[in-house]
């Protein structure tokens, strides 16, 4: 499968903080989910694939090109929805159109007035008067009309509704449905991970936890047990555990094999919020 | 970069008030119907106007800043050099608009009171047009060089030294009609060259400034 998005051993310091040898790769037709912590370093991998910020070692590569000296290449098919980064609110909806096809060369007014149709978003109306909600969503829609074939989102969902969400997820897979697109999306609301992620990418203090197929993911599972029965486990049985005040919590990578082992254990599917939190806040059994 | 230049235009047209509109309106008829005799014309080309043109780079700044301008300009598909040099084009460009009004206001003022010769206006059209474009060169790199309230502080220290050199050289009795008959092709040459080069060293400036920003 052909990498759209690659990045090995890239490295950034701060004083406080320091993104460690990040390597991973994203194929084509993938969503990648970015998930950590606050500070874990996602802005940090997102800038530094935009070339925001100049990373101190390591190389990025998009389509296959240097991020740094093909950026303007690179840059007209990639589209980039930050929360907090909206356009300039002096302008009215309808202004994008005019100003980006001037600028993309695959800008597609009609598509763009489109999704402001979809969205339900005013033509004439000035973007300082939009709600956070429908900022977001003009977002989205000139993110997409001008056919990127990657997709960087950095917590872009979240001054949504849950239902406008839902739609912004449909468009995101619809997006990758042809295999030759691809989305990184960094986000807090895990839920929209489970729905939608194909890979779930686990960044915690600058360094890489773990890169994760949706199958992978999904057959975790948290298992409820006494101390005795957690006692009998082998650490190779899990990758984490909570202790709880008279019973244990454990996050076991393949809850098929568990139950088969085990009968009528109380053995729950982990969503991807309940992988973070064990391997943040839980003992790890393998420590990198 | 085309784009680049017409979204810069564009963005500080939508950013322009009715009140800035109003304002400028009523300035341009106070300094030819309110206030009369040759002072009208030095202070409003001579002054008014090159200060009017170099306050694109402030409002551009602040938006950068206010707005997270700067971020997506990085984000669009140009190169440093190019996002750079846009913002020049797009500021020097802004100047047609006062260009257009000082003619307009030249070609009245000469039809209502025939002060000068009209070549003598135009001369200080091209005249006003090489100061704005000396600090809008100058507010530029303040732009590129520092924060929002250092722009700011510059467009202040612009408006100030103007304001008072032109005090002082009228206090002082020094007579503006005295540029009509100096050897003009030279000095306008002269003043072209200076202004090519501050304009020049100011970009190379903000260049070097803007690609070392990571």
């Amino acid at each position: 499968m052909e990498n759209i998005l690659s990045l090995q051993n890239v490295t950034k310091s701060y004083k406080n903080f320091t993104l460690d040898n990040l390597s991973f790769h994203v194929p084509r037709g993938m969503i990648f989910g970015m998930i950590g912590e606050n500070g874990a370093g996602k802005t940090t991998t997102i800038q530094s694939i935009l070339d925001i910020i100049k990373t101190d070692s390591g190389k990025i590569e998009i389509f296959g090109k240097d991020h740094c000296k093909d950026a303007k290449e690179i840059k007209q098919k990639l589209g980039v929805v930050m929360d907090g980064l909206n356009q300039n609110p002096f302008l009215k909806c309808s202004d994008l159109d005019k100003i980006m096809k001037k600028i993309y060369l695959n800008w597609d007014s009609q598509c763009f007035f489109s999704y402001l149709e979809k969205f339900k978003l005013p033509r004439d109306k000035k973007i300082k008067e939009l709600s956070k909600g429908m900022n977001v969503k003009l977002n989205f829609a000139a993110a997409l009309s001008y056919h990127p074939q990657l997709l960087l989102l950095d917590e872009a969902t979240s001054g949504l509704d849950p239902v406008m969400r839902d739609d912004i997820l449909e468009i995101l897979q619809e997006f990758v449905t042809d295999e030759q697109n691809s989305v990184l999306m960094s986000t807090h609301i895990t839920s929209d991970l489970d729905k939608i992620a194909d890979y779930i990418l686990f960044l915690h203090q600058g360094k890489l936890l773990f890169v994760k197929s949706r199958d992978a993911i999904e057959s975790y599972g948290v298992l409820h047990c006494t101390e005795d029965f957690f006692r009998a486990l082998s650490p190779e049985d899990y990758d984490a555990f909570l202790k709880e005040e008279f019973s244990y919590k454990v996050l076991v990578p393949d809850r098929y094999a568990m139950k088969t082992h085990f009968d009528g254990l109380l053995l729950d599917r982990a969503t991807i919020e309940d992988i973070m939190l064990f391997y943040v806040k839980g003992v790890r059994t393998c420590q990198d | 970069m085309s784009g680049l230049i017409y979204r810069d235009l564009f963005t500080y047209y939508r950013r322009s008030s009715k009140s800035t509109w109003i304002t400028e309106i009523l300035v341009f008829f106070f300094f030819l119907l309110a206030i009369k005799g040759p002072y009208s014309i030095f202070t409003y080309l001579l002054c008014v106007m090159p200060l009017t043109m170099s306050g694109m780079p402030t409002t551009m700044k602040e938006m950068d800043i206010n707005c997270k301008g700067a971020v997506q300009s990085v984000l669009l598909p140009f190169s440093s050099k190019e996002l750079v040099l846009s913002r020049y084009l797009a500021a020097f460009l802004s100047h047609l608009g006062s260009v257009a009004l000082m003619l307009l206001y030249s070609l009245l003022h000469w039809s209502i009171y025939h002060t000068f010769a009209l070549t003598d206006y135009f001369l200080l059209i091209l005249l006003s047009w090489l100061l704005g474009t000396v600090f809008t060169a100058v507010n530029l790199l303040t732009g590129y060089l520092g924060d929002l309230n250092a722009s700011a502080i510059m467009y202040l220290i612009v408006i100030a030294g103007v304001l008072l050199g032109y005090l002082v050289m009228a206090l002082a009795g020094i007579d503006f009609t005295a540029l009509f008959t100096l050897n003009t092709p030279f000095l306008f040459l002269l003043l072209f060259a200076v202004t090519v080069f501050i304009t020049a060293v100011c970009y190379v400036i903000s260049l070097k400034k803007f690609s070392s920003r990571k």
